[in-house]
């Protein structure tokens, strides 16, 4: 059912297309579509985390399944858009866990009773991007004032200013892979940090995580 | 299914290609091979989606940067107390302002006499300016007070003016405060009826001391701006007069000629409504015959009224208006070489002399590159 899809580039178009298994060819990953996902879907991800909390599932779990849940949801998207993303998008989010506490054969009742009255659903950065600006520039200066020191240097040095990767790694006497990963943290930090998903533990996990990885370099 | 990379390892697969496609060495063949690489699993690019939104929105961080000099990384905190954001906080979210525009009797309806005046005020969302106030305050206590020139004429009272770049605070007699902008130029008349302030030329702020026995009466150009006690900026362009009230009520009247009867404080009826009653919140034009009246939040209009405290504040401006603003501050000149820049918008916090940094920006942030020319005008062109 998720067989991979088979990648043709059409000869009009700029944007790749992917043939889906049943058939039809979907043009994704253009400018539009993937503002859409954002706006439609990502932009729920704080309601979202907050709904699948609510299970027996650890942060990173959380994340896993979200991640998880997003792959479904693009995958139905690109064959057509679903008329209430929202409403889809939890649908699925619950489609998924059932599917999971049945297969590790825990089902905790009080948890499906509960599923349908996930009604409190904020999805202030969508509201804050519509808005255009000064809160959208408050939660991201907020999530980069987050990142740990080097991570935050380097991010500031490569983003705000521009420098290129390698004169970062000259500048700050560090090797060019560790800059790499002080970025790749960097990013994936601020993206969890703007999209509200509460991970600390996970971002904390993985700060150290990287701290270690770092010093063998790539 | 077994050996399906886990979100971990994905993600950071799609951060190292969105660092990747940053490189000026980015070839066809390098997104062949990203474009495969999304089109491999529905994974793929949903990492690359989420994490892509976030890092290409982290650019805007930049508008806030421009406070901070080059090659120094603002300490930890220090970008949320930086005036862009303590200046703008008080800003509401709801920016749809109610817009009336009156235009000359022939093709309008004319209120009545003694009609309401049909400028409408919201009066919801007036969040504090204090935090403006104080950065206000403190700015203009370090700015730097350029040139000011008093003469006294016999009669013709003390003029004041400052030149291209300048900044300086004019106190009167009477306790009102004037703060003259760039390049600009008034004198101050006081009589026994009257406290007069001719506007030759740019900016002013005025602060009035409250004194209903003698109203406060600025001129600028054909039209007289009259004040009991009130916060208001006046401008003088070629050929328009731009007024701004932040507190209070002004009225506008046309400038009584020589030939008129002496001091005619009716207003000419055909602009009774709106010429009346501008109060706090209402910004108006004035050009030829036509009065454009609209109504701002406040915060925005003491944003445009950043000149006070030495900076210039765009927000989502065109950059041909951009570069007029910065010509006003500046003897270096800045044009625009290629036409098609003239609508490119530009949002940021500039110090108003802050000239080079404002240039190096457009440079990193937009295809624009700068060159300068022999009579010492800058010339922005694409890249």
């Amino acid at each position: 059912m998720t067989g991979a899809n088979i990648y043709v580039r059409s000869p009009y178009s700029p944007h790749p297309c992917y043939r889906h298994p049943d058939g039809c060819n979907v043009r994704t990953m253009d400018a539009e579509f993937k503002s859409w996902f954002v706006r439609e879907i990502l932009a729920h991800e704080t309601a979202l985390t907050r709904f699948l909390k609510r299970s027996w599932l650890s942060s990173n779990d959380v994340a896993d399944l979200c991640h998880d849940v997003y792959i479904k949801v693009l995958e139905a998207s690109e064959r057509q858009r679903p008329v209430s993303p929202k409403a889809f998008l939890f649908a699925t989010a619950r489609n998924l866990l059932v599917d999971r506490m049945r297969r590790n054969q825990v089902v905790p009742i009080d948890l499906l009773q509960d599923m349908e009255s996930s009604n409190v659903l904020v999805d202030e950065i969508s509201a804050e991007r519509a808005a255009g600006g000064l809160q959208y520039l408050l939660r991201l200066t907020k999530a980069f004032e987050k990142l740990p020191d080097r991570c935050r240097e380097v991010v500031w040095m490569r983003k705000i200013e521009n420098i290129p990767q390698k004169q970062i790694a000259q500048r700050l006497g560090i090797a060019e892979a560790t800059v790499e990963a002080h970025l790749v943290r960097g990013m994936r930090t601020l993206t969890q940090l703007c999209y509200g998903g509460d991970h600390d533990e996970e971002i904390k996990a993985r700060s150290d995580g990287v701290t270690h990885e770092t010093k063998h370099g790539k | 299914m077994e050996s399906r990379p886990t979100r971990e390892e994905t993600e950071k697969a799609a951060a190292a290609w969105l660092l990747k496609r940053s490189d000026p060495q980015w070839s066809h063949a390098d997104q062949t091979e990203l474009d495969e690489w999304l089109a491999a699993s529905p994974g793929h690019r949903v990492s690359f989606i989420r994490l892509e939104s976030i890092w290409v929105d982290t650019d805007r961080l930049k508008s806030i940067a421009s406070g901070f000099s080059k090659g120094q990384i603002p300490p930890r905190g220090a970008i949320e107390q930086s005036p862009f954001f303590t200046m703008k906080q008080a800003e509401t979210k709801d920016r749809d302002p109610e817009t009336e525009v009156f235009s000359s009797p022939d093709n309008a309806p004319l209120p009545l006499a003694g009609e309401a005046p049909r400028v409408t005020i919201s009066k919801e969302d007036r969040p504090r300016r204090g935090s403006f106030a104080i950065a206000a305050s403190i700015l203009l206590a370090t700015a730097v007070v350029v040139t000011i020139y008093s003469i006294d004429y016999a009669g013709r009272g003390k003029s004041y003016s400052t030149s291209v770049g300048g900044l300086s605070t004019v106190p009167t007699q009477d306790g009102s405060v004037v703060t003259l902008n760039t390049d600009s130029k008034i004198e101050v008349r006081f009589t026994a009826q009257e406290r007069r302030i001719e506007l030759k030329k740019g900016e002013a702020f005025f602060e009035v001391a409250k004194d209903p026995s003698k109203p406060f009466t600025v001129y600028a150009g054909n039209q007289r701006v009259v004040a009991v006690g009130t916060k208001f900026s006046v401008r003088l362009n070629p050929n328009a007069i731009h007024v701004a009230v932040t507190e209070g009520k002004v009225r506008l009247e046309e400038r009584p000629s020589i030939l008129d009867l002496p001091r005619r404080t009716q207003p000419p009826e055909n602009h009774a409504g709106a010429r009346d009653g501008l109060t706090a919140g209402t910004v108006a034009d004035i050009a030829e015959s036509r009065i454009s009246v609209e109504q701002r939040p406040i915060p925005e209009i003491e944003q445009t009224l950043s000149w006070r405290t030495g900076y210039i504040v765009l927000n989502g401006t065109p950059l041909s208006e951009a570069i007029a603003e910065f010509n006003r501050y500046n003897t270096r000149q800045l044009t625009i070489g290629d036409t098609s820049l003239a609508m490119l918008k530009v949002e940021g916090n500039f110090r108003s002399n802050n000239l080079d940094g404002f240039v190096r920006l457009l440079e990193e942030g937009f295809e624009v590159k700068a060159g300068e020319t022999g009579d010492g005008r800058i010339v922005l062109s694409k890249k």
